[in-house]
């Protein structure tokens, strides 16, 4: 199995960021995991500076229904930071695979890669890591 | 109209025609009248110059007599003026009386003979004055003139006299004409007059009663009238009643709408806020499996097993739920092969197909307009009724058939399945309604609510026949 230096959770369910943490890390594919329960508190995060470098997490996992700043807007916020700032992959959730809506709008944004269903199972990870890495 | 220009125009040219006969008949009469009188006086005057004439010749006798005797100068003088005076009377005579030609005849002889008189005269008066006494005697006869031309002169008068009597009658005849004339110009004027009348009588009697005819069509008129406007004015608040009734149908369609979207909106939030929770339960109900296995044995399994089981069934019910919520909001109406639609099912029914030895018949069907997504889900979902209810044992056998009518396609899916009870076949279509349990028919008995839902997306009916064990076919409209 293939290792990822860091990867970014940014949901608001506890319980979801757990599941998908520990799934993650049972896999193997990373050790380094950081969990974001806003929006907000991720742009935050992306713009933070530990010894002079911004985290530029490898694996973004962002999901769309959240309150306050949802996924469609931290996406915007998102393309709008400095290339320093921004992560490698990213790819979003959603809690329903029906919407087609909101399938296609995801294919806007140049950086989402992917668009999958909760809860990431052990499938749909092995799949992401053959598709992307 | 006719009638009445016929009328006038006879009596016109009638009435037109006597009174300019009697006109001209008056005017003729008038003129001959005058004539007469013109006649009348000419006569009187050549009877007063006759009378005159026989006196200038009386006259000239007398001072010629007197002159013969007397010898004085102012006797002859007095003859001479007589003759002048004769001369200018008898040519006006002669002008007056040149029609008459017995008259003129008269009138020489007499002129003749004065002319001869007058000659003998002035011999005897002026020639020699000595001489007077001889030859008086002798020429004494030759003085007397008047005698023979009086006789001459009064048959003169009796003739004008004869003429003036015959132009008096003349006159009188003619007055009496002009009388009689007027007399028949009157008769005839109120002759045409009656008649006219008499014929004009019925007319205005007709314009008369025509005229009460129109005053009473016209009060009818009237009151049609305002029946009418009554009427109108009836319509136009029932128009605005419509009006008013079909802005509030309107606007409860609006709020209906309305409605049906918050309720969309409604069943997509809380189905997806749903899932969480549910999400969570069956997540950790996995972690404690994985964490705990010692735990989880015996009974234990069981549970867990009941407990995943309707998970799994509460996730696909709020899944169905949250799709049906979402029908006809994935995109636009297209164009769509149907025959493509049923062959593209077919291709994903495969395996089922060969396994049952399903046979699935279809018509030569319509491209329609529609949505393409929820189509393929109507026809998809009534063929994996069809093969779902029908029993192990049986081949599954499915028809297609399609006609076409002028505002609809009308479909009909028809299978030798295990059929529904006549008091079912409402209740069929209704959101998770079953008629089976689950342990013989899996489903969240939502397959034909979203057939119904669809086929009412595409303002068509869906409805079903069934002959209970022996098959069921489901009927649906799609408007064109």
């Amino acid at each position: 199995m293939k290792r990822i230096k860091n990867v970014l959770l940014i949901d608001d369910s506890e319980s979801d960021n757990f599941y998908h943490a520990r799934k993650i890390k049972k896999m193997g594919i990373s050790d380094n995991i950081h969990i974001c329960y806003s929006a907000e508190e991720a742009l935050d995060y992306l713009k933070s500076e530990l010894d002079g470098k911004h985290p530029q997490p490898t694996l973004i996992f962002l999901d769309i229904n959240m309150p306050g700043m949802n996924g469609w807007e931290f996406l915007k916020a998102y393309e709008a930071l400095e290339v320093s700032q921004q992560g490698e992959i990213v790819l979003t959730m959603l809690s329903n695979s029906i919407d087609e809506r909101d399938k296609s709008k995801a294919h806007e944004f140049k950086c989402v890669k992917g668009f999958y269903n909760k809860p990431l199972d052990e499938t749909y990870l092995k799949n992401i890591l053959e598709t992307h890495f | 109209m006719k009638r009445i220009r016929k009328v006038g125009l006879t009596n016109f040219i009638l009435l037109v025609a006597s009174l300019l006969f009697a006109i001209f008949l008056i005017g003729f009469s008038f003129i001959k009248n005058s004539q007469s009188v013109d006649d009348i006086a000419k006569s009187w005057e050549i009877k007063s110059n006759i009378r005159k004439i026989s006196s200038i010749i009386s006259r000239i006798e007398s001072y010629g007599l007197a002159y013969k005797f007397t010898n004085q100068e102012k006797y002859k003088q007095a003859v001479i003026d007589a003759q002048v005076e004769y001369d200018s009377l008898f040519k006006t005579l002669e002008n007056a009386t040149q029609e008459d030609v017995l008259q003129t005849e008269r009138l020489r002889v007499i002129d003749g003979e004065m002319k001869s008189h007058f000659q003998n005269y002035s011999k005897i008066l002026f020639t020699d004055s000595t001489n007077n006494n001889l030859q008086a005697n002798g020429d004494n006869a030759n003085l007397y003139l008047t005698e023979p031309l009086q006789e001459n002169l009064e048959e003169l008068i009796v003739t004008a006299d004869q003429l003036l009597a015959e132009r008096n009658q003349r006159y009188t005849l003619w007055k009496f004409i002009i009388l009689g004339a007027l007399g028949l110009a009157t008769v005839i004027v109120f002759t045409s007059l009656y008649n006219l009348i008499q014929k004009i009588k019925p007319l205005i009697e007709e314009l008369l009663s025509t005229q009460e005819k129109l005053e009473f069509t016209n009060v009818n008129l009237k009151n049609t009238l305002t029946e009418l406007k009554q009427s109108n004015a009836d319509k136009v608040k029932e128009i605005k009643a419509k009006e008013l009734a079909i802005e509030e149908a309107e606007k409860l369609n609006e709020s209906l709408i309305a409605k049906n979207q918050q309720l969309d909106h409604f069943a997509y939030v809380a189905s997806h806020d749903l899932q969480e929770p549910l999400r969570t339960v069956s997540n950790f109900l996995e972690i404690f499996q994985e964490d705990f296995p010692e735990r989880v044995e015996g009974e234990a399994v069981m549970y867990f097993d009941f407990i995943n089981k309707a998970v799994e069934r509460m996730r696909k019910l709020i899944s169905g739920l949250l799709s049906f919520s979402r029908l006809g909001t994935s995109g636009e109406m297209e164009l769509i092969n149907l025959n493509k639609t049923v062959k593209k099912i077919k291709q994903d029914f495969a395996v089922v197909i060969s396994d049952r030895d399903i046979i699935i018949e279809n018509d030569e069907l319509p491209k329609i307009v529609g949505h393409k997504i929820e189509i393929k889900q109507l026809f998809q979902n009534l063929i994996s009724n069809a093969i779902k209810f029908t029993p192990p044992h049986v081949k599954p056998h499915i028809k297609i058939t399609y006609q076409e009518t002028e505002n609809y396609y009308n479909f009909h899916i028809s299978d030798n399945g295990v059929g529904i009870p006549e008091k079912d076949f409402t209740k069929i279509f209704d959101m998770f309604s079953r008629l089976h349990s689950v342990k013989n028919y899996e489903g969240q008995g939502i397959g034909l609510a979203f057939c119904k839902k669809i086929v009412e997306l595409h303002l068509g009916n869906i409805w079903v026949s069934s002959t209970f064990g022996e098959g069921t076919t489901i009927h649906f409209t799609l408007k064109k």
